[in-house]
């Protein structure tokens, strides 16, 4: 990215104007608007998206309804009759919305990751993550737990990721290309896992669902998965965007950061393990999605630079938008069937993974 | 503000890489740590900085014991440029001095008005306002040595240790930042650099320390240190002591 033209601010002209102009600050508050707005958009219109006949504003009724409804104030027949009501309500609504916290924690997961580690093809699902979360929870619902879902996942993430960061590092120095390698076989072990556990404990088809843990689904999203992923991306990702400074300290690398007061080691398992946790909770209500912690953020650093104060909350916003939509092109694309949402976000992934590749190749050194 | 040193060492694989060094290095001067390479001039750096920690020894700044105070506020007084610190991802050199205020940020606050002000100064001292806005990666290397100076400057420290800053640069931009180094010792920070270049050291250092195995061969004035029987038996190298035609300073030749 070419930053705009020197302006020619002399230092004494740079003293005078205003700081935030001498030091070059980009805005960020019109992206965060537009996006912002880009998302309620999408959200809203997403869920008008299918068979029913449905206006963007009676997903808005539909709302007002059912708040009215919580407030007591309701007065009892839905506008839209109890049909066309319950399609927005009970069936679209809560799917959009975990598409969007889904698509929101992924892209805060990948884009700390990709800081934490200085790894710019770092993400849930490459480093295998997801994978490991995905195992997690198929095997606490296979042993009829599955109130236990999250925490398994969340154990799964964890579990994987300590097994990728290791592998990497007992292959050498931790570079992007071995933590990817060591991602890649942390992550075909736990997908073999997830399928075989599925595959034996299956009565019926078990391929359709072995799929949806693989590729992702969020077919079956309904108001408690919106509650466990919406509620872990506000708190986990909140928090995340809070140290945003400490995450642009690790910029130039770990002995930088320690000599600008961060505790390297224990910054970085927290944060980490922040993340498996994030990624636990998603995988949960989704199954494993790749890509969008990659595509995301590096879309994003290129609008507005690579400070996470500024990167994290427009990752989400746009990871969230991103999800929307990918899951509504799955689930109508080839309507009656629905497509699993991972096929549709790694037809879009892979050539930015394949981009980012081939953008370091003159730094081989620093893959390799 | 001036740096002492006092018995450090610190081993790795069993080898000492400090082996009970003592030296000080003078408030308000330039400081020249000297030594072949693996002498343990960056380590003692790092030790200094608060990134590695030695098994044994104190470090004290101006009567303050370095190893009582919290990583954060360590990082307030002492700011360390690596010999080559590249960025992870893409950053203009304003980001990139922000990243130095990182010591001084309020927990969870944003920017403040004094980050703004210290980026701005720290940008102007190191004569980087016209690359404000440039991306890192397209600047030149002495373009890019002042703006990692400028990071350091924007923590506002005392103590400023450099490893290696001539590395890599042209004679022009060489002298360049000797001249700033000098306009930040005339305000009273306290400069420590590794230097390979021993001329260099000889016409721009105060005070000099000649690390050898991690051991203190010599400190003193340039006099000092730099006359060939003490250099001799460290670099390992025939060496002849001149007189430069113009300042006086030593020059020195090696065979």
């Amino acid at each position: 990215m070419t930053a705009p033209p020197p302006t020619g601010v002399r230092p004494a002209d740079a003293l005078g104007a205003r700081p935030s102009d001498a030091v070059g600050r980009r805005r960020t508050g019109p992206w965060l608007a537009v996006a912002t707005a880009a998302l309620l958009v999408s959200v809203t219109l997403a869920v008008t998206v299918g068979p029913a006949d449905l206006a963007p504003l009676d997903v808005w009724r539909s709302v007002a309804d059912h708040v009215a409804a919580l407030g007591g104030t309701s007065s009892g027949e839905p506008a839209l009759g109890v049909l066309r009501d319950g399609i927005v309500w009970d069936l679209r609504l809560p799917r959009v919305l975990t598409a969007a916290a889904v698509g929101a924690g992924l892209a805060i997961a990948g884009a700390v990751m990709q800081g934490l580690t200085r790894n710019p093809l770092a993400d849930p699902y490459l480093l295998g993550l997801s994978s490991g979360a995905s195992l997690g929870a198929v095997a606490v619902l296979v042993l009829g737990v599955g109130v236990l879902l999250p925490v398994a996942a969340f154990v799964g993430a964890v579990l994987a990721m300590g097994a990728a960061l290791g592998l990497a590092g007992s292959l050498g120095r931790i570079t992007p290309a071995r933590t990817v390698l060591a991602g890649l076989a942390v992550a075909q072990l736990c997908s073999a896992g997830t399928s075989f556990v599925i595959f034996w404990s299956a009565t019926g088809d078990s391929y359709r669902e072995i799929l949806s843990w693989l590729m992702g689904s969020l077919a079956g999203a309904r108001w408690p998965a919106v509650a466990i992923s919406l509620g872990a991306v506000l708190v986990l990702g909140t928090g995340l965007a809070l140290q945003g400074r400490t995450l642009d300290a690790f910029a130039f690398g770990d002995t930088a950061a320690a000599a600008l007061g961060v505790d390297v080691q224990r910054t970085r398992w927290v944060m980490l393990t922040v993340v498996a946790l994030l990624t636990g909770a998603l995988v949960a209500v989704s199954g494993s999605i790749g890509f969008v912690g990659l595509i995301l953020p590096h879309g994003v650093r290129l609008l507005v630079g690579s400070s996470h104060r500024r990167l994290l909350p427009l990752s989400a916003l746009t990871g969230a938008t991103f999800l929307v939509w990918a899951d509504t092109a799955a689930r109508t694309v080839f309507e009656p069937r629905e497509l699993p949402v991972g096929i549709v976000t790694a037809f879009l992934g892979a050539p930015v993974f394949a981009l980012l590749l081939w953008q370091r190749r003159s730094a081989a050194g620093d893959l390799a | 503000m001036s740096l002492r040193v006092d018995g450090v060492r610190w081993t790795v694989a069993q080898r000492a890489v400090l082996d009970g060094v003592t030296a000080t290095a003078p408030g308000g001067r330039l400081t020249g740590l000297l030594g072949p390479n693996g002498a343990g001039k960056s380590s003692l750096l790092r030790a200094v900085a608060g990134v590695l920690a030695p098994e044994a020894g104190t470090f004290t700044l101006d009567a303050v014991d370095l190893a009582g105070l919290p990583r954060r506020e360590r990082a307030r007084r002492i700011a360390l440029v690596e010999q080559e610190a590249a960025a992870s991802v893409p950053l203009t050199v304003a980001e990139a001095v922000l990243i130095g205020r990182t010591p001084h940020a309020s927990r969870w606050g944003g920017h403040t008005t004094a980050d703004d002000a210290a980026v701005a100064s720290a940008i102007a001292e190191a004569g980087v306002g016209d690359l404000a806005q440039r991306s890192l990666g397209t600047l030149s290397g002495g373009e890019r040595q002042r703006a990692h100076l400028a990071r350091a400057l924007a923590q506002d420290p005392q103590l400023l240790l450099l490893d290696e800053p001539t590395n890599h640069l042209d004679v022009h931009a060489r002298i360049e930042l000797l001249d700033l180094l000098g306009r930040l010792t005339d305000r009273g920070v306290t400069v420590v650099a590794a230097l390979h270049d021993l001329n260099l050291a000889a016409s721009a250092c105060d005070h000099l320390i000649l690390l050898d195995r991690g051991r203190v061969a010599a400190e003193g004035t340039v006099d000092e240190v730099l006359r060939p029987e003490v250099l001799e038996p460290v670099y390992r190298v025939r060496c002849h002591l001149l007189s430069h035609p113009v300042t006086g300073r030593p020059v020195l030749t090696f065979s």
